[in-house]
């Protein structure tokens, strides 16, 4: 079995994908997904100014924290007296417990927009491998016999592929991930909003190819 | 039930450090119900992005 | 651009690479493949994404103890973007990575896609701002 040009059983698609979703969590401390990246992107300016204040924040911890613990007591102050009580009762607990200053938490600076455009490129360049290392690297101007069968090959197609990435683009946002993002991670998470999108998905692909097969 | 927010919020982990900064926890973060007075909670329920330095009371930390 | 930075940039560019390797070599990638797996003519890929799954679940759930887990509470958009992302899926080939990968390997009908994408991406956020304001279910942006 050639593994650089033949598809790769299950299981070894299983392990690369899996690699990749643990290490890329692991190593980075955010979790694998795509779909956020693109928002990212899109988001530049947002995410430029956050990243600032963040960086700002990171470089005088010391000031962050004392401004925290101040406007901490003044919101205390503003409490009815009830309340107040109690959560000073529960701060002299604590308080008990440990030294009353302790080493600022520090601040997690977020990667610059152009990251993650580093990021979806190096996606692409992975692809670029692929196909060179299988020798099936070219220019092709369709999307293979099934997807010209269904939708042509001239501009319906193009515009089905518009269209798709729209319902791609629109869709992942609004669910908040993608495969990889709910499928992958949000899954593996156990997590109900991600089992809920990859069914909702899933079922919707099969369903349309259904349809596409049976009518086009 | 604490608020549901917790595992992604970058200031949390900043209430920890000593008493007094967790009194912001303690006001803001320990219940359901109290979360629902946080600023940061209620702007991202509205959709709306929220401020990496702004506190539970909505006020901003100055930079 | 300090050393952490720069490692992480190191990291983020091999996992993409890595990621865009795999998923060309496993077929995701090409439509031909994908609507195999849809109308279950073919359950390779499908064994691929549940193997991926299960081995990712044990490794966070146990191995790592739940130290690495995301929040994702159901809310307004799940099922509708869930049914929508589905459709373009079908229709287009998949997870954003895929035009990318597609891109790479010389599919130059891919940029309509990562087109379509992008317009998608910046008109579903230009609603969200000013006319949906959903939930976005955590108050890091």
């Amino acid at each position: 079995m050639n593994l650089l040009t033949q598809y790769w059983p299950w299981w070894l698609g299983a392990l690369a994908l899996s690699f990749v979703a643990v290490g890329y969590f692991y190593s980075l401390g955010i979790p694998c997904g795509v779909s956020g990246v693109f928002g990212r992107v899109a988001g530049w300016r947002e995410e430029l100014e956050a990243r600032s204040t963040e960086m700002s924040m990171a470089r005088n911890a010391a000031q962050v924290q004392e401004q925290m613990m101040a406007e901490a007591l003044a919101a205390l102050q503003e409490l009815p007296e009830e309340e107040r009580k109690q959560v000073e009762a529960e701060m002299r607990a604590a308080q008990a417990q440990e030294a009353a200053s302790a080493p600022a938490a520090t601040t997690v600076v977020r990667p610059h927009p152009a990251a993650h455009l580093a990021f979806l490129a190096s996606i692409a360049v992975g692809g670029l491998l692929a196909a060179l290392s299988s020798g099936q690297w070219g220019l092709l101007t369709d999307m293979g016999a099934t997807y010209s069968s269904f939708f042509g090959s001239g501009p319906s197609a193009w515009l089905i592929l518009f269209v798709g990435g729209m319902c791609v683009g629109v869709g992942t946002q609004m669910a908040g991930g993608c495969t990889l993002g709910h499928g992958i991670t949000g899954n593996s998470s156990l997590q109900i909003g991600s089992f809920t999108a990859t069914a909702a998905f899933f079922a919707t692909a099969v369903v349309a190819s259904f349809i596409f097969k049976a009518l086009l | 039930m604490a608020c549901s927010h917790i595992p992604t919020c970058p200031l949390f982990k900043h209430f920890q450090s000593n008493a007094t900064l967790r009194s912001w926890k303690l006001m803001y973060c320990d219940s359901d119900k109290r979360s629902q007075n946080c600023e940061r909670f209620k702007r991202s329920e509205a959709g709306e992005t929220v401020p990496p330095n702004m506190l539970p009371n909505g006020k901003s930390i100055l930079l | 651009m300090n050393d952490k930075t720069a490692q992480h940039l190191v990291l983020k560019v091999a996992f993409g690479v890595l990621l865009g390797f795999s998923l060309s070599r496993i077929g995701f990638s090409s439509y031909d493949e994908l609507h195999r797996m849809f109308v279950f003519a073919d359950w390779r890929m499908f064994f691929t994404f549940a193997g991926a799954l299960m081995l990712t679940t044990l490794m966070f759930q146990v191995v790592f103890r739940r130290r690495y887990t995301v929040s994702r509470p159901i809310h307004k958009g799940t099922v509708a973007g869930g049914v929508l992302f589905g459709l373009g899926w079908a229709l287009a080939g998949g997870c954003p990575s895929i035009p990318l990968v597609q891109l790479g390997e010389g599919r130059v009908l891919a940029l309509f896609t990562i087109a379509g994408i992008v317009t998608g991406v910046f008109a579903f956020r230009f609603a969200q701002r000013n006319y949906l304001h959903w939930d976005t279910g955590s108050c890091s942006t």
